[in-house]
Order: structure tokens, then sequence, then C-alpha cells
């Protein structure tokens, strides 16, 4: 007999109503008037009888809702039915599971809850394909049955990297844009009162950088760059956070990857649904020869809070042995197919125009609006730092790009905005594969090449300036193997 | 090969909803709009746009609506002023999500593929538990 299993009682709330909290502070204001008094009493209900029977009918209905959502699981598939009128089923086979995600969140872990996500290759956004509020023992019964890497001695690789490399990651990898969104998120969900204290905090700041700080620079920009360090010390905080811990391990099917202290999580990942590994490394990265190795998986890294990684840092001395232990592949420093060193223009063309073009921008600007000359000018600073960078990461990828088969691989190395990319796969995972000329290649026989794999969220991989000629070998090499 | 088509009930209950949605449109044009003339427009786009689906736009999408199972192809035909055909192969399918309703029609089955969703909407109830039967064995044993 199937056993059925209910979803945590916790769901209940976020069945309710989303907005429930408008009621609540109605009630918390009646509560905060209330004196110890019978009549008293009897006047708040009175005032308040229809606030409480709002919030009994929302509570009453979340309920019923959650009595209604329940979850089976055989030997062969998860099955999650909910819905009271209309009845919704939603059966995912086991054996198509691409990746399954549990997430023990602080605030959940008194109340011995999780967060369980399942995932399969099907769609096209990132979204997952269930998700489940449940208790510790009903994950316990759903985790017999999905295949784990449980037993100790079918592990055929372990590795933790050591706090100091989590440290780097978190410090390479986070952002004043990230951090950005943090504050952002906080503004928008924190309200009026959150907006208050960004606001009085940049004004204090200003007014304190002011007082010690003589410069030509106004007091605003030097609040501005603060800020931005600010943001960039959260971001780095939060993937701190976030990737404590990190631990992966495999069998000969399932790699597994703890990350985590504060919201713990563990991801277990079917070797044979990886779609293909992104080593990733920017400028800093490069000059020191280390990089970050991530892959794509439906599930894995989906949610955008989360990088898909599979090891955060690693030396390229290393990333042989580790990456043939972990998924079987192995990286090529020599390139079969690369754009010839005269393609150069190709590669910065367009780095170059808009790092020229910022400075007449500025002297428009300060011709015409004379008052914002300063911000103008950090403002060109801000993006010229950025724009040059550009020209330097494209000119580097100019000698690192290409497309190299080896060992029943195809790997193919190119840069995207910031970032230089190594994409790894076996060839019978391309989906899609694009030839386009412009008419300045055509004259000079090149073309830019781009290879989708197949995934949920589609990504192009693109080597420019490749001959047309050598465009066509990769093309017969990868049907070959179709 | 076995060929589905929609259910007819669940239009008629649409029609009605589009009727009951358009008199409403038009009682909020009659008691909110000032402008004689933006009312007259407006009352007149909304009671043509209500006759179009009622009587020509509903009828149209559930007359073209077929579903077509093969062995290993499911084939959707559908669309009114532009035909559509959408094929998947049944080994593609990744997972099943179903929704029934005890009113006749209104069951439909999403079949999550490699890269895509193909829903099939409106079948009887009758129609639907053959349908889902066979999806889910066949899905299940490859």
């Amino acid at each position: 007999m199937i056993r059925l299993y209910h979803e945590h009682p916790l769901k209940i709330l976020k069945y309710s109503a989303k907005n429930i909290w408008l009621l609540i502070f109605p009630l918390l204001r009646g509560i905060k008037a209330f004196r110890l008094d019978v009549n008293r009493l009897y006047e708040w209900i009175k005032g308040s009888w229809f606030d409480l029977l709002i919030i009994l009918a929302i509570l009453l209905f979340g309920y019923i809702k959650w009595k209604f959502s329940l979850i089976s699981v055989t030997d062969s598939s998860i099955i999650h039915r909910q819905g009271i009128i209309f009845k919704i089923k939603t059966d995912i086979p086991i054996k198509n599971i691409s990746s399954v995600t549990i997430e023990h969140p602080f605030h959940l872990r008194i109340f011995r809850a999780v967060k369980f996500y399942a995932d399969t290759r099907s769609g096209t956004t990132p979204s997952n394909d269930m998700y489940l509020l449940l208790q510790r023992k009903t994950l316990d019964a759903i985790m017999k049955k999905i295949p784990s890497v449980s037993r100790q001695n079918s592990i055929k690789y372990s590795h933790k990297p050591k706090l100091y490399l989590i440290f780097l990651f978190s410090a390479l990898f986070s952002s004043s844009l990230s951090g950005i969104i943090y504050i952002g998120a906080f503004f928008f969900q924190g309200g009026e009162i959150a907006k208050d204290i960004i606001l009085t905090s940049i004004d204090i700041i200003s007014a304190e950088t002011s007082k010690f700080i003589v410069s030509a620079v106004p007091p605003v920009i030097w609040g501005i760059m603060i800020f931005l360090l600010s943001t960039w010390i959260i971001s780095f905080i939060v993937n701190l956070i976030r990737y404590s811990g990190f631990s992966i391990r495999h069998d000969s099917d399932i790699i597994e990857i703890k990350c985590g202290y504060i919201t713990k999580r563990r991801f277990n990942i079917f070797m044979k649904k990886i779609n293909y590994i992104d080593i990733r490394q920017n400028v800093i990265m490069k000059l020191f020869r280390v990089m970050s190795v991530n892959i794509s998986c439906s599930g894995y890294g989906s949610n955008t809070k989360n990088l898909p990684v599979l090891v955060p840092i690693i030396t390229k001395r290393t990333l042989n042995e580790n990456l043939s232990d972990i998924v079987h592949a192995r990286f090529s420093i020599a390139k079969q197919y690369k754009p010839k060193l005269t393609s150069f223009w190709q590669y910065i063309w367009i780095s170059v125009i808009i790092s020229v073009l910022i400075l007449p921008v500025t002297a428009l600007t300060t011709y015409f609006f004379p008052a914002f000359h300063e911000l103008a000018v950090f403002v060109t600073v801000m993006a010229e730092i950025p724009a040059l960078w550009s020209v330097i990461v494209n000119l580097t990828a100019l000698f690192t790009s290409g497309i190299t088969f080896n060992d029943g691989y195809i790997q193919i190395n190119y840069a995207k905005g910031l970032s230089f990319h190594t994409a790894i796969a076996e060839p019978e995972k391309v989906a899609s594969f694009q030839i386009k000329q412009s008419p300045f290649q055509r004259i000079f026989k090149k073309c830019t090449v781009s290879v989708y794999f197949g995934s949920e969220i589609s990504v192009r991989h693109t080597v420019k300036a490749i001959p047309v000629d050598d465009a066509k070998k990769i093309l017969d090499t990868i049907n070959l193997y179709l | 090969m076995k060929i589905y088509s929609a259910d007819k009930t669940p239009m008629n209950i649409i029609r009605i909803l589009t009727a009951v949605i358009t008199v409403i449109l038009l009682i909020l044009c009659r008691i909110f709009i000032p402008f004689y003339m933006l009312m007259i427009i407006l009352m007149s786009i909304f009671s043509a746009v209500g006759i179009i689906l009622i009587f020509f736009y509903f009828p149209a999408m559930f007359r073209n609506l077929e579903f077509y199972f093969g062995e290993d192809t499911i084939t959707k035909k559908y669309g009114v002023f532009f035909k559509r055909e959408q094929t998947i192969n049944i080994s593609s399918v990744q997972y099943i999500t179903t929704g029934f309703c005890r009113l006749e029609g209104f069951c439909f089955i999403v079949l999550n593929v490699y890269g895509g969703t193909m829903i099939i909407p409106f079948l009887s109830n009758r129609n639907f538990k053959s349908v889902v039967n066979q999806l889910e064995y066949t899905v299940k044993r490859k």
C-alpha cells in the first residue's frame, strides 16, 4: 500500500495568503491598545471582529489547501497531488530526475522543516519542477527511494576545499551589483523603514567622510564609493556564508555537494544528466592560474542565488587530476582550431569604441550642464575602468579562444563579458551548431562559431574569427559522434 | 494512431463566461465613462470582440484542436487564424502533470519534455483517463 504524506504544516501559512500580514498590523494595533478590562475587551472585539473573521477564513483556506496536498513515493516515481475541486497531479519518474536539492534554512530548523526540490531536464525556464516543504521524517522516506551517495565504501572521490580557498572564491565572485541587489531586496521587503535606514546611512557616510577627507572630490562621490564598497562587502559576506563548509563526494552515478552552515544545502546530481562542464576564470584568476569549475545540470544553480559550483577554486596544475576523478573529462591546453592573431579587431572593436565614446559624452555633458561637471568626471572614470578592462579581456580572449576535440570530448574556450569560460562536453550533447558570417568576415573567409548544448537554459558558447574551413571541419567531427 | 478531439462542453461554458464579462464591461462603461463618444466607441469595441469570440473564435478553436497519438510521437494540431502543429517524441517526455476536474471537458495534461512543454487541454473525462494511463505506462517504461 502506498503511503501518503502531507507537506510540513508551515505550508499552511504560505497557502493562506501572501498578504495576510496586512491584516496582522491592524490586529497588532488593536492588541497594543488593549487594556485588561472586560468592557475594553468587548469594545475591541466589537471593532475588530471582521478583521479576525477574515484572518480565520484565510487560515482555514490555507489549512484545507494543505490537507489536500499529498505526496507519495513509489519505487519508480515521486507523485504530488494537490487541489480541492480541480485536482492537479505531478508524477516525476525517479530515473528522469537530474538533481535533487535539500535545503535546511536556519529559521525552519526549529520546526524540523526542510525544503525539497527535484528537477528534470524538461522545460525552458530555470524554475524547479517540484518544490515541497517537508517534515524531516517525510524527507527521509522520500530519500530512501531516490539514489544517493550513502554507502561509505561506494565513494570514489571526496574533496573539501580549505577555508582560505572559500575566502578567495567568495572574494573573486562577489560584486557590488549583487550587493546592491541584496540591499534592494531588503529595501523592497522592508518598505519605508528600510528606505529611511538606507538613505540616512548614505547621508551620514557622506557627512562623516567630508569631515576628515579634504579633497576636491565632493562628499557625495565619496559616499557613493563607500556605498559601492559596502555593497561589495555585503556580497562577499553572503557568498562566504553560502559556500562555507563546501564539500563534494561521488560514487559511480551520483555527485553529492554540501555547503552552507546557516542555511545548509545538499545537492544530489545525477552524473549522466550533466549537460556540460564550465570552467570559469576572470583576468586575476588567469594571472594566478586558478579557476572555478562549474557544471550545467537542471536544478543545480537554477536558483540564481547559487552558482552551479563543482569545485570552487582549483589550480591549473591539479585541474586534470580532479576533473577526471569527478566527471571523467580532461582539459586540454592546446587549441586545435583557433582564431588567427591578425583577427584582433574582431575581438576588441566593440570595447574600444565604447571606451573612446565615453570621453566625448563627458565633454558634451559638461558643456551643456556645467553644474554636473564633477559628477560627470566621476561617472566617466567609473565607466572607463570596466570599458578598458573589457578591452584587456577581449585581447586576452584572442590568444586563449578555440575549439578542441580531446579524448572523446569537445572543449570550447571563449570569453563572455569580463570572464573566460571553457565548456567541456561529449559531442553527442551538442544540440545546435551555428556559423555566422558578417560581410567583413566573408571577405577574409572567417566566421563566428556558436555551439549550444542541450540544457534547460539555452547558453551560447561563441568563438569569433574562426576560418570557415575549420568551422566546417568542426561540424564534420561533431557529426561523426552523432 | 489514436485521434482525440477537444470536448465541446467547456466551449459553451467559456462562451457563457465571455458573454457575462462582455455585459459587465458594457455596464461599467455606461456607468464610469463620462464622455459620450468615448463610451459609445468602447462599448462598440467590447461588443464586437465579445461577438467574435463567442460566435467565431471559440468554436473555431475547439473545432481545430486535435491530438494524434502514435507509437512514438504525439502531434497537436491547433490554431484559428494561424494553423499550428506541434510534435514531440514520447521518449523525450520527462514527466507529466495532469489536471482533473469533475466538470466534463476541463481535464488537461502537461507533457514536460526536453526543451519545452506540450499542453493537452479540454479532454473529456473518459479520454483523459485513457490517455493518462497510456502515457504513464510509456513514460515509466522507457
